[in-house]
């Protein structure tokens, strides 16, 4: 991975800018996000900053892979009115990112707000360190590796994200929540809130970074005034809101969800650390409904990918984040009701599509229906190949609701 | 993305030991793959040439990334070698040696820069060399090959 380090100050971005500005935030899903200056929450944060001191944010653009200056390319396309619009984009991505967005917007005002130091690895003690740097730091090549503390002292840069402590504290509201007061962010996604309040709620399909869709009907809850059973991933926080997200009728619903989504994928679905939580949470322990199990082919075509339909749910996330964060838009959902399936490029081979081995899919199952190809082999005793390393998983689709 | 050559062969096999030498080839599945020293086509080359050559090679193991120490640990690789040679950039080798200390790892490769690719046309570009490899600024190759091309297929503006 690339270690990149923050460079810039808040005051200097801010002198960066005009108060007529309008912003887009870039941000790359890769390895300056596991530098702990990207992704996400880190554009919520530094979008907050802004708003609080008067800045037009237009919009938030996450970038599975900045460094590839194809993907920069869609993402340009596909917004070209916001992009149109703007007239500064503010980086939280490596300088590499850096020279692909400013190849591609070549007229527009880009701020770059890190400083790329080399390569390194992502270690389980002391998270990311620096063990090659670039000719640049004046440093050597050390597999022990430097610090992101270690750089920052020596650099004087920046060690946590823009001003951490001084982002604003977002309009608080109070709602009730199981007949408790609880108060959450104004015009926030339910389900987040909840989750951030450590109120447990089963989702599958739902990720903040992707957005919403409401398919696995797994985060269900009731909301007075409200007819019928709401999906919390999809309901904005609304004053004096009264939310039940748990009772009898709505264990029931989720526990047959549940079944319904292990029935279709037999008994590796016990193998999937979200599916196995909630089947330990709603007691389930046997398969209720005997269906014959699923023996679509495992497309293992793609040089990085193995993408394997049994264990897919149908949750769409590998389709949103092929279309939102990489831009390439090769996973799709293809047929429709119960005969609905994820498929590649024109419904070919993985391997035979223009995936940019950006990852995002992979990332995001929850069910590892696709997977990062690590495969070995014994040369001796068994000399054939074998995947390595990934939990088997499988689930079902509920995708039609 | 990283961009590090691998060594002739001859060079390589300098660096190992016939008769002591029980042998594991880890390959990088990421920047090395794209940047044609990784992936399963430059295992399936490397390990055939040393079997074919009298090496003892006991494992072949393609990852998904080498410089991770997550990804390590999942993989839980029970390798029956005493030395480790990685397709991987410096930072794999790095992640490798930390990892398995009791082990000889091999490096093998030469980290040239880090490149922005573009993988519609196939083409990885140079845009901040390391040491000794400044002259390779700005220089296109083929994805997946590392075969260098001739003229500038991709224009960056800041370079």
């Amino acid at each position: 991975m690339i270690i990149s380090v923050r460079s810039l100050s808040y005051d200097e971005l801010k002198r960066n800018l005009n108060h007529d500005d309008k912003i887009v935030i870039w941000s790359c899903d890769t390895c300056v996000k596991h530098c702990g200056i990207a992704g996400m929450e880190k554009m919520i944060a530094l979008e907050d900053l802004l708003k609080e001191d008067g800045y037009t944010v237009l919009k938030k653009e996450l970038v599975s892979e900045s460094c590839q200056v194809n993907l920069a390319k869609k993402h340009k396309a596909a917004n070209e009115d916001i992009f149109n619009e703007a007239t500064a984009i503010i980086l939280l991505t490596c300088e590499i990112g850096y020279q692909c967005v400013t190849t591609v917007f070549p007229r527009m005002k880009v701020i770059a707000t890190a400083k790329t130091f080399g390569s390194g690895n992502f270690s389980n003690k002391k998270g990311p360190i620096l063990t090659s740097p670039l000719p640049t730091t004046g440093l050597a090549l050390d597999p022990e590796g430097y610090t992101l503390n270690k750089l920052v002292e020596e650099f004087n840069l920046y060690p946590k994200f823009f001003d951490a402590d001084k982002v604003p504290n977002p309009i608080k509201i109070t709602i009730t929540v199981d007949g408790k007061p609880l108060e959450v962010k104004k015009d926030a996604i339910l389900l987040d809130e909840l989750e951030a309040n450590r109120i447990k709620i089963p989702h599958l399909c739902y990720v903040s970074s992707l957005g919403s869709i409401g398919a696995c009907r797994m985060c269900l809850v009731k909301i007075e005034g409200k007819r019928g059973l709401i999906p919390s991933c999809c309901t904005q926080i609304e004053e004096g809101m009264n939310v039940t997200t748990e009772d009898e009728e709505l264990n029931t619903i989720r526990k047959s969800v549940l079944q319904m989504i292990i029935s279709e994928c037999g008994e590796d679905i016990q193998q999937s650390r979200d599916i196995r939580y909630w089947m330990r949470r709603y007691k389930i322990t046997e398969n209720r409904f005997k269906l014959p199990k699923k023996d679509e082919f495992i497309d293992d075509s793609n040089a990085v990918l193995i993408k394997d339909p049994n264990r897919c749910i149908l949750c769409g996330r590998c389709v949103r984040a092929c279309a939102n964060l990489s831009g390439q838009k090769v996973i799709d959902f293809a047929n429709r009701g119960s005969t609905t399936v994820t498929v590649t490029g024109l419904n070919e081979p993985f391997g035979n599509t223009d995936c940019a081995h950006c990852l995002a899919c992979a990332h995001y199952c929850p069910t590892n229906a696709i997977t990062p190809k690590a495969i070995s082999k014994k040369i001796s005793g068994y000399p054939f190949w074998t995947q390595i390393s990934y939990p088997k998983t499988m689930t079902r689709s509920t995708y039609t609701g | 993305m990283i961009f590090a050559k691998i060594e002739a062969y001859e060079e390589i096999i300098k660096k190992l030991d016939k008769k002591e030498d029980k042998i594991a080839i880890i390959s990088c599945n990421t920047c090395a793959r794209t940047c044609g020293n990784g992936g399963l086509n430059k295992l399936n080359e490397l390990g055939l040439r040393l079997i074919r050559d009298g090496y003892y090679v006991t494992d072949e193991v393609v990852i998904l990334y080498a410089c991770s120490e997550p990804i390590l640990r999942e993989a839980k690789l029970d390798l029956d070698a005493n030395t480790i040679i990685v397709l991987s950039c410096s930072a794999g080798w790095a992640c490798f040696t930390r990892n398995f200390a009791d082990k000889k790892v091999v490096k093998v490769t030469d980290d040239i820069g880090l490149v922005l690719t573009d993988t519609d046309k196939e083409i990885f570009k140079v845009v901040m060399p390391y040491k000794n490899h400044e002259s390779e600024m700005g220089k296109e190759y083929r994805i997946n090959t590392g075969e260098p091309l001739v003229g500038e297929k991709i224009k960056v503006r800041c370079v």
